[in-house]
């Protein structure tokens, strides 16, 4: 694609903070707590939903890191909250060496050219009355930047690049179907080259065919012009298939980090360890007598409990079937449990063979 | 012994202005008692329409309904609408997707259950509001005895969907029909109601019927599965068939197309090219042909002329409607779990690969 004229105040924006240049996203005690008010007179805060709850991550330039928790655990505001669709309570996101955590919209705005955005359901993401040149289009129309031939034949070939048809550039969204809907959208997303995207759910809403479509295609974008993704997903078996990193949300804390061949083979978080047990398995048990049988999984009882009032300590206990009372007293640290892999856990998993391995 | 529900060559068609709308065109097949059949196919497939014909929930409608539905020897298509609202609720039941939707929100769980537990049997209100209680104890619902009396929006997710089971349990049903009844769920969530489903249909012996889109879902509780495909059958067999030697391209594609948890990390999904087709328009002969990667193997143009019967090929009760022959079904299966697509494999007559036992 065509090269994008420099606008000055890119340079500028958000303070430069010394960071280890390989690391594009760097996230620090990220806090998000929303409050809860009462009375309409006198409006007084009366407790806080702490959606996310301090989290640490980073994204290595090139890689995908992926999201996944069950609803409610705050991966969504986590996403809004990297690309500042949100203002976190606390902490610090540091983008590409320059801290964005309280940035204005206005100093914001140069810096969306880098940070973008995939949202989950294609059909309210799209305006129905704009046509598809002018969704694509748009972010260069809002950006006030010019492009050498012209927003039409960069559109186009954006279009191409999604594997959609250039000569759809004045038809409307309801002309498309769900897959290639998320198609336009990607599209839009990669208008200005940005440098990391953030994928909420990118393929949830669509038929299994086309999940396979939609993540081939984000798999072919990222090797061709070197993004760098957050995935945020509730579908185990997605994230793996797309990411390097995985971290596991309960409650608005990770619970586990680690690179996805780790997490997914030696799961240590018994969330996590009940997460994965609990996907269905295209692949039908029976014994030998021909009876069903059922798998063997490990059942999590109950719902998650309320953000509002999130249990004290480790907020898994009343979930776990290891918990003892260490549980309910000390919150357990994300540590690293062996070189690359962390854990939130008093009593972590499949840890009998690191006691023969030096850590 | 007849089945409890016979279903043959049901079509429902839809007039609308642009067409007619041919949601489902000759589906036929029979369910036993304490029997589930999986119905599986992507959005538009016409999998719910199905569901809801059989429920008689399109009196009133547009649609045009031809063909012969027997519950227990009784047919329904014909009957009198006031005969299938009798049965409706007490023979045959359903749980629908969206529990919040599908209950009143200004009525408690406890009236909704005790409504339609009073229009089926003569019982008094003291004795129907202990039965709800009693039911729902039984799908797992903590202190039923206060929840009875708090409304749909006080209960959470899972436990909207286990009282909606309650719900449809009231009258001990015959046939139990679940339309997507986990996808609006978590997964530990849907763990849990998966569990509860087939708990209960060894405990009541009903015929269940359960529609998703989800392959993994169906395995996990169908013994046998129909795959549908623009208001049609193409495949049809017990579970240990489908998923162990699946004969038609679309349940290959479908099969290819996810991601699995189960398996060593593919490098690459293998989607189902193009998008479905219009109900409207559906394309002539086989209506899968224009996403098949296997027409050039049928050769000549019999996929785009000849609609392929429902037939068995190798096993009994396991159909496909393909025009593959049977060798090369087995052939392009073995070919597609090794890695190998059609277009990978050169002059696929002209050797035999070595004979895989497919997985």
């Amino acid at each position: 694609m065509s090269e994008q004229t420099e606008t000055p105040s890119l340079a500028e924006a958000g303070t430069a903070v010394a960071s280890d240049g390989d690391v594009l996203l760097q996230v620090t005690d990220l806090v998000r707590h929303f409050p809860v008010t009462r009375g309409v007179v006198f409006r007084h805060k009366v407790g806080a939903v702490r959606a996310v709850d301090g989290i640490n991550l980073s994204v290595t330039r090139g890689r995908t890191l992926g999201l996944v928790g069950e609803s409610g655990c705050g991966k969504t505001t986590t996403g809004r909250l990297l690309v500042r669709l949100d203002e976190p309570t606390g902490g610090q996101i540091v983008i590409d060496g320059r801290d964005v955590t309280h940035l204005r919209q206005g100093q914001m705005r140069p810096l969306r050219r880098e940070i973008q955005m995939i949202f989950q359901d294609p059909y309210s993401s799209l305006n129905p009355r704009h046509t598809v040149g002018a969704i694509v289009g748009a972010p260069f129309r809002l950006q006030k930047v010019k492009v050498p031939g012209g927003v039409k034949g960069t559109v186009q070939e954006l279009l191409e690049l999604v594997g959609l048809n250039p000569e759809h550039y004045n038809r409307y969204p309801y002309e498309f179907s769900g897959g290639q809907r998320q198609r336009i959208g990607i599209a839009r997303t990669l208008a200005l080259r940005p440098k990391l995207i953030v994928a909420d759910e990118p393929v949830s809403a669509l038929d299994v065919s086309i999940q396979a479509q939609v993540v081939n295609l984000l798999e072919d974008l990222q090797d061709e012009l070197g993004l760098t993704y957050v995935v945020i997903a509730h579908d185990l078996s997605v994230v793996r298939h797309i990411s390097d990193q995985v971290a596991v949300m309960y409650l608005g804390k990770i619970v586990e980090l680690a690179d996805q061949d780790k997490l997914y083979s030696k799961p240590r978080h018994p969330y996590t360890v009940a997460l994965m047990s609990a996907v269905p398995v295209p692949e039908p048990l029976s014994s030998p007598t021909g009876q069903r049988e059922r798998r063997k999984r490990i059942r999590l009882e109950g719902d998650v409990p309320s953000p509002l009032l999130p249990p004290p300590a480790c907020r898994f206990h009343t979930r776990c079937w290891k918990a003892q009372e260490i549980c309910r007293t000390t919150e357990p640290p994300l540590a690293e449990l062996i070189p690359g892999h962390q854990v939130a856990c008093h009593f972590p998993e499949n840890t009998t063979e690191d006691a023969r391995q030096p850590a | 012994m007849a089945p409890l529900l016979e279903v043959d060559d049901l079509r429902i068609h839809f007039q609308t202005d642009d067409g007619i709308v041919k949601s489902v065109d000759g589906i036929s097949f029979g369910l036993e008692r304490g029997r589930t059949l999986g119905i599986v196919g992507e959005s538009g497939s016409g999998k719910s329409v199905t569901s809801l014909g059989i429920m008689g929930l399109h009196h009133g409608t547009k649609a045009k309904i031809t063909g012969y539905i027997r519950l227990d020897g009784e047919e329904l298509v014909n009957a009198t609408p006031g005969r299938v609202r009798e049965l409706r609720g007490s023979k045959m039941a359903m749980i629908f997707q969206d529990p919040l939707s599908a209950m009143h929100p200004y009525y408690t769980v406890g009236d909704q259950i005790v409504e339609a537990y009073r229009i089926h049997n003569k019982v008094t209100k003291d004795a129907a509001r202990q039965h709800a209680i009693d039911l729902l104890g039984r799908v797992g619902i903590p202190t039923p005895k206060t929840r009875v009396d708090d409304y749909p929006h006080q209960f959470s997710g899972g436990m909207r969907q286990r009282a909606m089971i309650a719900m449809a349990l009231s009258c001990d049903p015959e046939l139990l029909i679940a339309d997507e009844p986990t996808t609006a769920l978590d997964v530990t969530v849907q763990a849990q109601i998966l569990d509860l489903i087939s708990d209960l249909q060894s405990e009541f012996g009903s015929a269940v019927i359960i529609i998703t889109h989800d392959l993994g879902v169906v395995a996990e509780l169908a013994d046998d599965i129909l795959v549908m495909y623009a208001g049609r059958c193409v495949e049809y067999g017990s579970a240990a068939d489908i998923f162990g030697r699946p004969d038609h391209p679309y349940t290959w594609g479908l099969l290819s197309s996810m991601p699995r948890l189960d398996r060593e990390k593919t490098t690459r999904l293998v989607p189902i090219p193009g998008t479905p087709p219009s109900l409207i328009r559906v394309p002539p002969g086989c209506p899968f042909h224009p996403r098949c990667r296997y027409t050039e193997v049928v050769g000549g143009n019999r996929c785009t002329t000849e609609v392929p019967p429902l037939r068995e090929a190798v096993t009994s009760g396991h159909a496909a409607a393909c025009h593959l022959t049977a060798d090369q079904r087995t052939r392009q299966w073995a070919d597609l779990s090794a890695g190998k697509l059609p277009e990978d494999v050169k002059a696929p007559d002209a050797e035999e690969p070595e004979a895989r036992e497919p997985v």
